[in-house]
């Protein structure tokens, strides 16, 4: 094991002396050497597998991450995804700048913000430069609680948001992304719909939203959900539960956006929310109530 | 097929001379932009872990002389390879994983593939730690490794990227790069190999 370190160093630390003196760089600060990538008119490399229908030119992806407070947050990683993977992360204002230009269709930004912040997608929309302007990631709370993934029948609470998990539940935490175990916790976080992201659309009238880690974690059956009635619905009324789409094919909701995924109803006496019986969240992203239309 | 060692690397490298010259026998064409169908794939040494003793379970290849036609040469049932580049950063790198550990299960040798690891979570070149890491997490029996040259990353640019080969004559079958093109291979796979039937 010890020679394979040493043979692995040894070989990057010789490649990294070697700079050829014809350089490029390549996206997000890798240097290339001898690789001069050949953009077309529109400023975007030549799909590398052909023609992508639907796909537009991002030659560069911006945007400013702060928090609920205003506060700039350095150090995040951000990555955009589709038809390929761009890397970038905040400076010290916050600010994360990519040089992307390649052909993208149903491209979106993740922040990730691995439990201590929330995490979500952003959608890109448009083409050329792409400023996503000033993208607000609340802090999640410190404390979380664990979750079991033996499938024993339990609930978790955490700030307003209760989930049951059923017997049996086979639940998958995204480990590769979220190494530390606080941040597989669960918590939520309840959202000021001023602050709320892009993907929720302000015509949607929600009228409660969470945000929910640790993201992309999914259950197999899905979760019940349980809030407090605190925007006073009517006892008895029908709502719908909203979520932010995690997967690029759609399994859990429309990928980066937030689509209905459970229906469920105000409790007799109005004090909870909770979803119907047989309905259920899937994962862990974003979560937003409303009436039913 | 090229098959350097860590010291004709190690020489290649401290030497700094220009990029590497193709080994007799290959077609001669390094693509510059990223390869395309019907190129010859150029091999690349590679440290990490495969199925060298043949037994099923993964061990490490330490000097540098693992490659894709050894890989080949291990597995003689195969009919298509699949080259990952794979990046810690790309949670879809992740989920891919998971897609190619059912196919090398269910095709039983016929589908052989390797991931090539090139930055941790925080784009950060990967270490043996982090190979480790992503097999445990994984729980990966598929070749896993890195490239120390770097040269795919230099031919792609930071861009999740497959590469689906031929392993009788190491003709690229497909190009894909990016989470939407991964169903695209997918059914280039199921084309060539049929349905999973396991």
């Amino acid at each position: 094991m010890h020679r394979f370190v040493l043979s692995v160093s040894a070989l990057w630390v010789a490649s990294a002396a070697c700079s050829s003196p014809a350089k490029a760089v390549v996206d997000a600060g890798v240097e290339a050497a001898a690789y001069v990538p050949d953009y077309d008119a529109k400023g975007c490399q030549t799909p590398i597998g052909g023609e992508i229908p639907g796909a537009v030119c991002i030659t560069s992806l911006k945007g400013k991450v702060v928090d609920e407070n205003g506060k700039p947050i350095a150090d995040l990683v951000t990555t955009a995804c589709g038809d390929g993977c761009t890397f970038g992360k905040t400076d010290a204002s916050g600010v994360a700048s990519m040089a992307v230009h390649r052909y993208m269709h149903k491209a979106a930004m993740m922040l990730h913000g691995r439990s201590t912040y929330a995490t979500y997608y952003a959608a890109i929309t448009g083409e050329g430069d792409i400023d996503k302007g000033t993208l607000i990631l609340p802090r999640m709370p410190n404390e979380g609680v664990t979750i079991p993934e033996d499938g024993v029948a339990t609930t978790l609470l955490s700030g307003d948001v209760k989930l049951t998990l059923p017997q049996g539940v086979k639940v998958a935490i995204d480990k590769m992304e979220l190494e530390e175990p606080s941040q597989q916790q669960y918590r939520a976080l309840s959202v000021p719909l001023e602050k709320a992201p892009a993907f929720v659309d302000a015509t949607s009238k929600i009228v409660a939203l969470y945000a929910l880690t640790p993201f992309a974690t999914t259950f197999d059956p899905g979760v019940g959900v349980s809030i407090p009635n605190r925007t006073n619905l009517a006892a008895g009324a029908a709502v719908e539960f909203f979520s932010h789409g995690t997967e690029a094919d759609d399994k859990y909701g429309t990928f980066a956006s937030f689509t209905k995924v459970a229906e469920g109803h105000v409790s007799a006496d109005g004090s909870v929310i909770q979803t119907d019986d047989g309905q259920r969240l899937s994962e862990l992203s974003w979560l937003g109530v409303r009436l039913k239309p | 097929m090229q098959m350097r060692t860590l010291a004709s690397i190690l020489l290649l490298a401290v030497g700094c001379g220009s990029s590497p010259s193709p080994a007799p026998g290959d077609s001669g064409v390094v693509p510059t932009q990223g390869y395309a169908v019907g190129n010859t794939f150029q091999d690349v040494s590679l440290v990490g872990y495969s199925d060298k003793n043949h037994d099923g379970a993964l061990s490490p290849d330490e000097d540098g002389s693992l490659t894709a036609a050894g890989v080949i040469a291990a597995n003689p049932k195969a009919e298509v390879l699949l080259v990952h580049v794979a990046f810690g950063w790309c949670k879809f790198c992740w989920e891919e994983t998971a897609e190619q550990l059912k196919m090398t299960a269910g095709y039983g040798g016929r589908f052989i593939s390797i991931q090539i690891l090139v930055e941790d979570r925080d784009g950060i070149g990967a270490t043996k730690a982090f190979v480790d890491e992503w097999l445990r997490l994984n729980k990966s029996a598929m070749v896993t490794t890195l490239e120390p040259e770097g040269s795919l990353l230099k031919r792609f640019g930071r861009s999740a990227t497959y590469l689906l080969l031929d392993p009788k004559d190491m003709k690229v079958l497909v190009v894909g790069a990016g989470p939407p093109t991964f169903a695209f291979v997918r059914t280039k796979i199921t084309e060539r190999l049929g349905p999973l039937t396991q």
